[in-house]
């Protein structure tokens, strides 16, 4: 659960950042923001194989 | 939020501390919103269910009580957070970060805790319509509190 609430944190914001960035490819402030919020999402994804809490 | 403070203190792109700002931002206007409705449904289980609180508070009380706590404390890091970003050492705030991200977590697992307790209750035995033997851990330790309990 709490997993999960990481992973669609993590992919919801990297989506809003993402949507930003389709209309400013360069944006250097979008580009960090998507990579920081898919580096805390996408771990917690890969978790949901094991089951933890 | 955390994470991007900690990139900015590593590298000194300043990009990282606007990311870092601009998500507490976000983070400040969740918290007010979760805390608003938290008073609403704390004072909603006493009024709408109070039959079922009356019995049930004793055996799942415990996961709320240290909910408050966790709440507290992440609400006391928060406030250190938001406005201590000029005030006290970098270190430290990060540290205050951290914390709020801790006690953050700790708060949800300690209240989807209450939640599976009621779809597995255990820690009570019920004799002549009464709640007897109550014991808070063992009602803590549902099956249902974690998806590997469950299996």
């Amino acid at each position: 659960m709490t997993l999960a609430a990481y992973a669609s944190t993590g992919f919801v914001v990297a989506g809003i950042h993402s949507l930003l960035l389709l209309r400013d490819p360069a944006n250097a402030f979008h580009r960090r923001a998507v990579a920081v919020a898919l580096l805390v999402g996408a771990p917690a994804l890969c978790s949901f194989r094991f089951r933890a809490i | 939020m955390v994470v991007a403070e900690r990139r900015w203190q590593r590298s000194g792109d300043p990009i990282f501390l606007e990311l870092a700002r601009r998500w507490a931002k976000g983070t400040a206007i969740l918290f007010a919103v979760g805390a608003v409705s938290g008073t609403v449904l704390s004072f909603e289980l006493g009024l709408l269910w109070p039959g079922f609180m009356a019995r049930a508070g004793a055996v799942i009380g415990l996961p709320f009580a240290l909910e408050g706590f966790a709440f507290f404390s992440e609400a006391i890091f928060l406030g250190i957070y938001l406005y201590g970003w000029d005030r006290i050492s970098p270190r430290a705030h990060l540290t205050a970060g951290v914390l709020v991200a801790f006690s953050g977590a700790l708060s949800g697992i300690f209240v989807v805790i209450a939640n599976a307790w009621m779809n597995t209750p255990t820690g009570f035995e019920l004799v002549n319509d009464q709640l007897v033997h109550i014991d808070p851990i063992a009602a803590m330790q549902n099956r249902a509190r974690s998806p590997r309990r469950y299996t």
